[in-house]
């Protein structure tokens, strides 16, 4: 029926990957998207290099506003405000995307076993989601920063506890419904193990709304982490945008450049993730759009 | 009527239809011929992919939502041309004495939130004006043969059958008292036993009302037992068009004598190219 | 005759769903006391309409589903007790062909990769001789040339070919009997009869048995050694020769529901104008389940349910308390 040229067997996976950048870099917000977290990552990697300061370096000028010498003003105790941005996008990324992989690899875990075992187990791991999503996670993170003191692991665990039922929810939703399939019936009469079916079979094919909710799950997650440092409880050996906005807190109406670039750092980045994801979801899988689609 | 007796109820030329689906131009309809005439039963025959929903849809300017290359040719009911008709005068046209449609699916079709009563007296006066008539609506529920009206325009679409809910449909169609009702392979996910009952319905219908029907179908055998005439389609062509006494007895085209020959022996002509 | 290589026995099936209004939980029997024999090199159809339970048989001869009672049984053995090595020894022997073959392949595995996973998974051929195997079991089924078609993902295949490429996965264990559930429904009239010629020319060059279950009577009569008729979960007849001589009156009915293949034989233009109304079905406590829609149902048939015997002098089997008189 349809002819379409053969695909060079060696290229395909390498192909399939490139395609999906392609037409990520097609879509206007998957492009620019991906611009705003590419350049978000080289802030991050590069702040040693480029940031004119160290964080702790104190100047002679506190509360400087902006100027050419402070690109965004100095802080109460006489900080480089631009510096203390750019180490900021390296403990903020690094909570954003450590969190979110947490959660995936706990959400998906516990999302699998339910969906895919279903029977008692589901019934289970069901209760035991739907717990923590009623649990106050921000009363507990208290009470751990209370009983431990705050660290960098800790905050991203606090963060990770947080998000991952939605991320199990998803897994699960996705297993519930591709078990189902004839493909995966054709598998277990072919005596597949259960290994290959969950990840060879299904997970691919559900792939994608995962890795959309892992992007929406970082900038969540950074925002958690934001209200965390907010209410002071960061870790205070490491810069991070929430905990640079507790300060700026005493300071609004005599210094608004404290609290303004943060802020909006902290929003760039949940625009860009946010972006992301939805050009991710703009996507769609190259069957529809190399097939005949919807005409009959 | 205003129109001459000898004109035909629905006359289509030089249709053409081109969709544009991923780079590639597909001619779901082309240049087709199409003629039915007050009160006769039409068939329309292809396999999957031959087109024959794209033409009723766009004849009936349902065009699904693809990025359309082309559409042309002329498309005349009862001497109007339909796509120069405005919105308002197409409405009025599918609302009293035009044409009606049914698919395949009526469960696509029907609200899920609405009980089937409502939904027809909805067809009835669609403007929403004028209180629902009860009476019409359970008149239109007997005709299509139910034995209880009053029972079914109580129930949600999902309380029914397959074969009831397109009895529903039919209803709805019947609603705007169509001089012409497409069916959209009405009986195709239909059980045999209720496949039976609801074609004898439409024939009824078809002929009681002197309503013409145009069935598209992929099933010699609903042709075979409804239409008077038959449209051979593939790959968006008419390949023959015969009375259907005619193409199951001696049908011209090669692809037609296939669809037949395998319509009667399942397993003959089996083996040729795919 | 060799003893049968499946067999259920008394087999039920039951879902439990919980009722609408969430007070309590209804039990729908999709498979009722069934026993059934599947030989080697036997070509079985099991027919009826939806809702008949038939998907459910194919799905418990699979071991997709286990029975709520009864027996599955593999050459002898019950399926839920099968050790390791004659689990594998099941699985190679009965394979399956789906209904929908868009949906019965991974949308995204290659054909290769497809075929590839089943054949290290039975270690069918070494790695090196995997790429030859493939395209011969390809050319087997009629795709050809092979090599074009290894590469190719679903999507990129018709019907016709992804179905060929599920009769290939399936082919390629060398089973003795393969389940195909509806393998022609969701498939054009001139690719059903490739595809069923397939089939029959598979069964002459290896003598493998086929267990289809379909709604399509017209095309099981050309290729069934043995069709048995489901209604509600029952067998309600089963022989050789159910289309010329149905014992059954809901075979009959399912007979009379096939549409004329002659336009001058149609029934329904001879019989316009008669309001048929449609049959109200309900779930019947005790006796014949057929009943309700049945023209020759008497007393006994609401009191007593009828069972699977033999009718008359052939190998047909019914369950009618009036099979005899019909078929006389």
């Amino acid at each position: 029926m349809t002819e379409l040229t053969t695909p060079n067997p060696a290229q395909t996976t390498l192909s399939r990957w490139r395609t999906t950048v392609g037409h990520m870099m097609g879509t206007r917000h998957g492009a620019i998207g991906t611009v705003i977290l590419l350049l978000l990552a080289m802030t991050a990697i590069l702040a040693p290099y480029v940031a004119p300061y160290t964080p702790l370096q104190q100047t002679t000028q506190s509360l400087a506003p902006p100027s050419a010498a402070f690109f965004f003003g100095t802080d109460n105790i006489g900080r480089d405000l631009f510096s203390l941005l750019l180490y900021g996008a390296q403990s903020s990324l690094l909570v954003g995307l450590g969190a979110a992989l947490a959660a995936l690899l706990v959400g998906g875990t516990i999302g699998i076993l339910a969906g895919y075992f279903r029977g008692r187990v589901e019934v289970v791991l069901m209760r035991v989601i739907e717990l923590f999503q009623t649990l106050p996670v921000i009363m507990l993170v208290l009470c751990a920063v209370a009983l431990f003191g705050s660290s960098f692991s800790l905050l991203i665990t606090a963060v990770a506890l947080a998000i991952w039922p939605m991320e199990a929810r998803l897994v699960y939703g996705q297993y519930i419904k591709l078990r189902e399939r004839e493909f995966i019936a054709a598998a277990r009469v072919a005596d597949l193990s259960t290994w290959h079916i969950i990840f060879r079979e299904i997970l691919p094919n559900a792939a994608q709304p995962i890795i959309v909710q892992v992007a929406l799950d970082a900038s969540i997650a950074i925002l958690i982490e934001a209200g965390l440092g907010f209410l002071g409880l960061s870790d205070p050996s490491m810069v991070s945008w929430g905990q640079l906005l507790f300060v700026a807190q005493d300071y609004m109406d005599s210094a608004w450049w404290m609290s303004v670039f943060p802020g909006a750092a902290i929003c760039l980045t949940v625009i860009g993730l946010n972006l992301f994801a939805d050009g991710l979801n703009e996507i769609v899988d190259p069957r529809s759009s190399r097939g005949m689609g919807g005409l009959q | 009527m205003s129109t001459a007796p000898s004109a035909p109820l629905l006359r289509v030329s030089d249709l053409k239809v081109h969709f544009r689906v991923a780079d590639r131009l597909v001619r779901a309809v082309d240049g087709v011929e199409f003629e039915i005439n007050a009160g006769e039963c039409v068939g329309v025959v292809g396999e999957s992919g031959s087109g024959k929903s794209t033409l009723v849809r766009a004849i009936s300017r349902l065009m699904p939502n693809l990025p359309l290359d082309e559409v042309s040719g002329n498309v005349a009911f009862e001497g109007r041309d339909i796509f120069a008709m405005n919105d308002r005068e197409l409405r009025a046209l599918r609302r009293s004495r035009g044409f009606s449609m049914i698919f395949q699916d009526p469960l696509g079709y029907l609200n899920p939130t609405q009980r089937v009563g409502r939904q027809i007296a909805e067809a009835l006066s669609p403007d929403g004006r004028g209180r629902p008539d009860r009476v019409r609506v359970q008149e239109l529920l007997d005709e299509v043969g139910f034995p209880d009206p009053a029972r079914v325009a109580r129930r949600f679409p999902h309380e029914l059958s397959g074969g009831m809910r397109q009895r529903v449909m039919i209803a709805i169609a019947l609603a705007s008292d169509p001089k012409l009702l497409f069916a959209d392979e009405p009986t195709t996910a239909l059980d045999a036993t209720v496949q039976l009952q609801v074609l004898e319905t439409l024939y009824r219908l078809h002929k009681e009302r002197n309503m013409a029907v145009a069935i598209i179908t992929h099933d010699l055998g609903v042709v075979a037992e409804m239409c008077d005439r038959v449209y051979v389609m593939q790959t968006g062509k008419i390949l023959e068009t015969a009375s259907t006494v005619d193409l199951f007895e001696k049908p011209q085209h090669p692809y037609s004598a296939r669809l037949v020959s395998l319509s009667t022996h399942r397993l003959h002509g089996a083996g040729g190219p795919e | 005759m060799m003893p049968p290589i499946l067999r259920l026995n008394n087999v039920s099936r039951s879902y439990k769903t919980r009722n609408p209004d969430g007070w309590g939980s209804t039990v729908l029997r999709a498979a009722a006391d069934v026993t059934l024999d599947v030989y080697e090199g036997q070509t079985l159809a099991i027919v009826g309409e939806s809702g008949s339970g038939k998907s459910t048989l194919a799905k418990l001869l699979l071991m997709l589903h286990p029975p709520s009672s009864g027996d599955v049984e593999f050459r002898g053995a019950s399926l839920a007790k099968l050790d390791k090595r004659r689990r594998s020894e099941y699985r190679r022997q009965v394979q399956a062909v789906f209904q929908d073959p868009s949906s019965s392949l991974n949308p995204q595995m290659t054909v290769e990769q497809t075929l590839g996973y089943v054949v290290r998974r039975h270690d069918l051929v070494s790695d090196a001789d995997q790429r030859g195997f493939l395209l011969r079991q390809l050319e087997s089924v009629g795709l050809e040339p092979a090599d074009h078609y290894l590469t190719r993902y679903p999507h990129q295949l018709s019907g016709g070919q992804q179905q060929r490429i599920a009769i290939a996965r399936a082919m390629m264990l060398e089973p003795k009997v393969i389940i195909a559930d509806e393998p022609l429904s969701s498939l054009d009239v001139s690719i059903q009869a490739q595809v069923l010629q397939l089939m029959l020319d598979l069964r002459t060059r290896t003598n493998v048995g086929f267990v289809i279950i379909s709604h399509d009577l017209a095309a099981m009569q050309s290729i069934a050694d043995v069709t048995a008729v489901m209604y509600r979960g029952r067998i309600v007849e089963i022989g050789k020769d159910v289309y010329d001589k149905p014992a059954h009156p809901y075979t009959r009915l399912l007979l009379d529901a096939r549409l004329a293949s002659n336009p001058r034989h149609g029934r329904i233009r001879a019989a316009a104008a008669t309001k048929t109304p449609t049959v109200r079905s309900v779930r019947l406590e005790g006796g014949c389940s057929f009943r309700d829609r049945c023209p020759y149902a008497v007393e006994i048939c609401a009191t007593s349910e009828p069972v699977l015997r033999p009718v008359g002098a052939g190998e047909t089997k019914a369950a009618c308390h009036r099979a005899d008189e019909f078929s006389a």
